[in-house]
């Protein structure tokens, strides 16, 4: 179940004790938000970084460890290497939440990147524990907050773009290529994935109204959606074969489901997954590739961020626990609910 | 949605019909059948991937009227999607044997599949008979399914019973080749289900699946294939394949050491790129070579060649013409794409000043081509010296819009569906297809400048930049602290081209630079990467004497928009040293301030020098 | 079935039949029966054995040594099928011992190194070990394809013996007339040994006067048409061979183990009647022969294949070519 909380609260949400808390250092200050109210109730925390972003997150790693002090430990991931990443994840994330048992485990998953993110989750599916997992995310206040209205911007350009390890689909050869993007604000880099994957079909997901994650009165976030409704429109006029549907950027389990509805109607399809928007979608996404292996999932590794201007924190944070999601069936309920998907032969 | 005659399609997704109907050949003299292996090097856009897919069957038998076993060869087309054959996991295995053997059989298995299904898509015409449905059922029970080795894996072992089953009694042709594509899709997966078994382990996996190769499968079934008395029998097989760059590392030294294998009268390999073509060592790490183990052909430098000043205008004229045609619209292509008249009446006024002052000073070879020079630079130079002003020149009109696309269709295509999506916006057209025709007949010059300038500023990753220093070292990978190097050596030299075009020189169109000496590896690690991301196009220069030659690199036309520069030609170039190429990256501002003081760099009018390409 | 029981029981037997019936050349090839396999495996163990006894490194761990004798078994197995491309059937027979080996990786690396005892490369080439990997990791840990391929090429090639010979149809004189001048050879084999002390292969041969007196067939699978040569031209063509061997295979193994020259003794015997009794007598004193590098090497100006169109004078033409323009 999805818990929407004010960060206020959030101490009254969560156990008396958490065996582990894990999080990513960041530019952002987001990254300090769940952390802040439960460092005193946590017993060992693991602070994770990028190798090559050390200087932009010293600032905040430092923060984070003197709120943890002798309890926090840092963890350094590669950009460049998601199976270093994925390796050093497993001994240091996946090796102490074995320790920790039943207890209770927290990561803040709002400021890891997409591709690490998933890279966890899958981690985790593949070490079963009885450990409770719930993870967090802090909802972000106003993007992109050091420029004017017009100049709205908050990654540019685009290095790789590469299948995310643990999630490579089974893609058939004699199938065209479905490109699902679950739209975020960054639509540049949207528009750069279709032009480099060139996918026979397009299927844009934008993030449910009613389930969204920003309040609209920001007027720079207003300039990000507007940017994106052009975005769509000028696909939907240019590009060949355009569709659309919509996911909840707040809950997880109805992002996964979703997802898993739109890609069926595409099952003579092969499907890839790229999630762009909020991190609980991003977790929805990993869900459904998790539960259907011939979906892959694909990250595009942006050239810069807007360090300085991120976003704001906002006051709201998301709690979820991951085991529920995890049990869900596998292959023969699954079956069920989205046949076309599952005859991998096919 | 609406029709929009400047949709750019995939050309693996379009019928023979609509290819044809479109397609207007590169070149004459661009030809790349023969029986010899190719690569086709050529930025994304250029043209290469429809050159190939007119190569398939279907276009071939439209093309020359003959049924399908008289065509002089078999193209099997197949296109390498990013992310497609490459996945994250084969880092796993990358110093592994696995890795090799595993990217061969992926290489083989996904080309097999692709045999069939390329047959099934580009060569059905020629194939609804029963005598070819019997003999393609005798080829796949007989040549191909027996040849495929299912190791230990059931679900392999029950696949390949199911297929034969299938095939037995398949009916139609189709059953028969989706039967045989499904089954090397399988084989495919197979593949992929060990990689992902490698995701987040590093212990070894073992594998007891399929395995294909080229040798004892592929080339053979291929053979096999061309044999057929409803192939074109007797004659070579083609395989079509476009944007290897997406390969990976193992599956480019697989892909080498088939090119390196002589045998091109059976089987050739073209294969096109986008100038990112990772290695061309083998598997055991020969290195293959031109002309001994194949042809090479860069399909830019043909539209940006000494010989395309009108070409590639004239080509896409064509092109663009024929898709307007298409749609019921036989008016010329400067009344579709028109100029802003204010500006170009304007401009034809400084030419005529200028010819009547140069026809008494005599100077110049010919008073009109001196007056084309100078008229449009003088134009944006009166417009202004603030930015802002500028920025009210207009880039409209179809030589501008064609010049602007630097050789590359599809940028001009690209540009041509926008401003056609934004004119119908502008004109309320509601949505849903217009019966009878296009529903715009024009596109206005302010929506032709405005999608030209927010493509240029997107190519500059992002924004309107001022020159600013960009921080590079340390907070990024070393990808993008590269391509941060990159976007300030454009800013600087797009900064540079402006302050000539605006100063009193007598060449002011300049858009390219030579390097005077030999920088380092870093700096033309920097230029190499502008090169393979199309913001530069390499050509070489000599002088008349012919003593030296020296690299050139033109700046891509799509960011003449970005730095207000004529985009209508270029015939001066800027000679540049290692110091100011290095001021350039680290400092763009700086290296535009000591440029103006006369401190790095000098302009060359190269109508002194015999000139390699582009000029105009 | 172990794959050694399932190759002795079902493909061993069956292979010199396969050599006769079914190339493209049929007849009566030398011997490539059951025993052929394990003299191989035995001549790999005289070229090793000195330095394991001696705890040299030989740049072999046990995992190679396994690989080793997996290829050595496999190798001229596809001659069940006839002789042309034999090597390339190593895999089809292999995968009917689907447990053989660990998976299907290992498998596909004994195949290779198996099939690297013969045969051209695609290219039309005879290097066919330098088409393996130098070095590589398996599942099972680090090995040396190529070294290993070496050792399993070598070893073939220095396994030739009188006991290959078909002797009595030789004597008898049933022999169709393409194959004797194999048997011949293999009959004069009066020993063939590697002598690890002074990694030196001798090679002792006797060859019967009347046998020399007439030229016989040249084997038809050897050539383009029929050709005729005396029995010692031959036999000094195979010691040519032997030696390209032996130096091609030197190139991609320890130096420990490698021979650096081979010692050719040539006896000619004949057979006369001294008071009603045949006696062998010597007709001419043996010669011996050695084969190594020495002296000066001869620069052999291969590698400047490398710089085709950069002679000094081509360079010198092209710049003379610029100054003239």
């Amino acid at each position: 179940m999805t818990n929407r909380v004010q960060l206020t609260d959030l101490g009254r949400q969560l156990p008396a004790r958490i065996d582990l808390f894990v999080c990513a250092a960041s530019f952002e200050a987001r990254c300090r938000s769940i952390a802040s109210p439960i460092a005193s109730v946590t017993s060992s925390a693991i602070i994770v970084r990028n190798r090559e972003s050390l200087a932009s997150s010293a600032a905040e790693a430092e923060k984070l460890q003197s709120l943890f002090g002798d309890k926090a430990s840092e963890v350094i991931l590669s950009l460049e290497s998601p199976t270093q990443t994925a390796d050093v994840l497993a001994s240091s994330i996946i090796a102490k939440i074995k320790e920790v048992g039943s207890g209770n485990v927290f990561i803040d998953i709002t400021t890891f990147t997409h591709e690490q993110l998933l890279i966890l989750l899958g981690l985790i599916r593949e070490h079963p524990t009885p450990a409770t997992i719930t993870l967090g995310y802090t909802s972000a206040g106003e993007y992109s907050t050091n420029t004017t209205d017009e100049d709205v911007w908050l990654s540019r350009g685009v290095t790789t773009i590469r299948s995310v390890l643990g999630y490579p689909g089974r893609l058939s050869p004699s199938k065209r290529l479905h490109l699902m993007i679950l739209v975020g604000f960054e639509s540049e880099r949207a528009q750069l994935i279709i032009e480099r994957l060139e996918p026979a079909q397009i299927s844009l997901g934008i993030g449910d109204q009613a389930q969204s994650v920003s309040p609209e009165h920001f007027s720079r976030n207003a300039r990000f959606h507007a940017r994106l409704k052009e975005f769509v429109d000028r696909q939907m006029r240019t590009g060949t074969a355009v569709d659309t549907f919509t996911f909840s950027c707040i809950d997880a389990d109805d992002a996964r489901k979703a997802v898993l509805a739109h890609a069926s109607k595409h099952a003579d399809s092969n499907t890839v997954i790229c999630p762009m928007n909020t991190k609980i979608s991003t977790i929805g996404a990993g869900l459904a590739a998790l539960e259907y292996p011939q979906l892959q999932i694909i990250y595009a590794s942006p050239m810069e961020y807007n360090e300085t201007g991120y976003s704001s924190p906002g006051n709201t944070v998301t709690l979820f626990e991951l085991q529920e999601l995890l049990r869900e069936p596998h292959l023969p309920q699954a079956a069920a609910a989205h046949p076309s998907l599952t005859n991998l032969e096919s | 949605m609406n029709t929009n005659p400047f949709k750019v399609y995939s050309p693996e997704e379009m019928s023979a019909e609509q290819v044809m109907k479109l397609f207007v050949p590169v070149a004459e003299s661009l030809e790349i059948g023969g029986p010899e292996h190719v690569f086709i090097h050529g930025h994304r856009g250029c043209g290469k991937s429809m050159m190939l897919r007119t190569m398939a069957p279907d276009c071939q038998m439209i093309a020359t009227g003959k049924q399908l076993n008289e065509l002089p060869y078999l193209g099997i087309y197949a296109t390498i999607k990013a992310t497609g054959l490459d996945v994250a996991e084969y880092d796993r295995l990358k110093d592994q044997y696995a890795g090799l053997v595993l990217a061969e059989h992926s290489l083989v298995s996904f080309l097999g599949s692709k045999v069939f299904q390329s047959v099934a898509q580009n060569c059905m015409p020629g194939l609804d008979t029963t005598h070819a449905r019997d003999e393609f059922r005798k080829f796949v029970l007989q040549d191909v399914l027996p040849r495929i080795q299912p190791g230990s894996d059931e679900r392999a072992i029950a696949l390949l019973a199911q297929a034969l089953t299938q095939i037995k009694d398949a009916q139609s042709m189709l059953d028969i080749l989706n039967a045989a594509s499904a089954v090397l899709d399988a084989m495919y997966g197979a593949a992929l289900d060990y990689l992902r078994r490698n995701s987040f382990t590093t212990e070894y996996q073992s594998y007891k699946g399929p395995l294909l190769g080229y040798r004892d499968f592929l080339y053979p079934v291929m053979c096999r294939l061309k044999s057929l008395s409803v192939m074109p029998a007797g004659k070579p097989i083609y395989v079509l394949l476009d944007d290897a760059d997406n390969l990976n590392i193992l599956q480019t030294q697989v892909l080498n050491t088939w090119v390196s294998y002589r045998t091109g009268r059976d089987v050739a390999f073209k294969i096109s790129t986008q100038l990112a073509y990772k290695t061309y060592l083998t598997t055991s790490r020969q290195r293959i070579e031109t002309p001994h183990d194949f042809r090479e052909i860069h399909v830019s430098s043909i539209h940006t060649g000494s010989s395309s000043a009108n070409r590639y205008p004239q080509w896409v004229e064509k092109v663009v013409q024929k898709r307007l045609n298409d749609f019921g619209i036989t008016a010329d292509i400067s009344d579709f794409f028109p100029e802003d008249e204010e500006q170009e009446d304007a401009i034809t006024a400084i030419a005529e000043s200028l010819k009547k002052q140069w026809a008494i000073k005599r100077r110049g070879y010919r008073a009109g081509d001196d007056a084309y020079r100078y008229a449009r630079p003088d134009y944006i130079k009166q417009l202004g010296g603030t930015s802002k002003n500028r920025s009210t020149y207009r880039y409209s009109g179809f030589q501008q819009l064609v010049h602007i696309s630097s050789g590359i269709i599809r940028f001009f295509l690209d540009n041509a569906s926008t401003m056609y999506a934004q004119q119908e916006i502008k004109d309320e057209v509601p949505t849903g297809d217009m019966p009878g025709g296009l529903s715009v007949t024009r596109i206005d010059p302010t929506i032709q400048d405005l999608v030209v300038r927010t493509a240029a500023d997107e190519l500059m990753l992002g924004g309107f930049d001022r020159l600013e220093q960009e921080l590079i070292a340390g907070v990024a990978t070393d990808e993008a602290k590269e391509l941060k190097a990159l976007r300030n050596l454009l800013r600087a030299l797009g900064g540079i081209f402006q302050e000539i075009l605006l100063s009193n020189r007598s060449e002011r169109r300049v858009f390219s630079i030579a390097l005077s000496d030999d920088p380092p590896d870093e700096i033309m690690k920097i230029i190499r990467l502008g090169v393979r991301n199309g913001y530069f196009y390499e050509a070489a220069i000599g002088t008349k004497e012919g003593k030296w030659r020296t690299r050139r690199y033109i700046m891509t036309r799509r960011l003449a928009p970005h730095f207000t520069l004529d985009p209508t030609g270029f015939s001066g170039y800027l000679f540049v040293t290692t110091e100011l190429l290095a001021m350039a990256i680290q400092n763009p501002k700086q290296a535009v301030v000591l440029f103006k003081e006369n401190r790095l760099g000098s302009v060359v009018d190269d109508r002194q020098l015999a000139l390699g390409l582009g000029n105009d | 079935m172990s794959l050694l029981s399932y190759l002795r029981e079902k493909i061993y037997p069956g292979i010199n039949a396969g050599l006769a019936f079914l190339s493209r050349s049929p007849g009566i090839y030398t011997d490539h029966g059951p025993e052929h396999f394990d003299e191989v495996v035995r001549y790999a163990g005289f070229l090793l054995e000195k330095p394991l006894k001696d705890g040299t490194e030989i740049g072999l761990g046990p995992y190679d040594v396994f690989l080793l004798l997996m290829a050595i078994r496999l190798h001229d197995t596809g001659n069940i099928a006839g002789r042309e491309h034999h090597e390339r059937r190593v895999g089809e027979i292999l995968a009917k011992v689907p447990n053989a080996c660990s998976d299907r990786f290992e498998a596909d690396l004994v195949t290779r190194i198996a099939a690297a005892h013969g045969g051209k490369t695609e290219a039309g080439s005879k290097d066919t070990i330098a088409e393996l990997p130098e070095r590589d990791t398996i599942g099972a840990g680090p090995c040396s394809p190529r070294a290993i391929a070496a050792l399993v090429r070598f070893a073939d090639e220095i396994c030739e013996h009188r006991g290959r010979a078909a002797i009595v149809l030789l004597e008898s004189g049933r022999l169709p007339p393409g194959n004797k001048l194999f048997h011949l050879y293999a009959a004069s084999i009066k020993s063939a040994m590697p002598h690890r002390e002074t990694k030196t292969f001798k090679l002792k041969l006797n060859f019967d006067s009347k046998n020399l007196e007439k030229k016989f067939p040249t084997p038809l699978h050897k050539q383009q048409r029929p050709d005729e040569h005396y029995l010692l031209d031959d036999a000094y063509e195979r010691i040519a061979k032997l030696n390209a061997e032996r130096i091609y295979c030197n190139r991609f193994i320890d130096p420990v183990l490698r021979t650096d020259r081979i010692e050719a003794e040539i006896s000619i015997v004949r057979q006369v009647r001294i008071e009603g009794q045949v006696v062998t007598q010597k007709w001419a004193k043996p010669k011996v022969v050695i084969i190594e590098e020495q002296g000066y090497p001869e620069p052999d100006g291969l590698w400047k294949g490398q710089l085709r169109g950069m002679s000094g004078s081509a360079i010198a033409k092209k710049l003379a070519k610029e100054k003239d323009r």
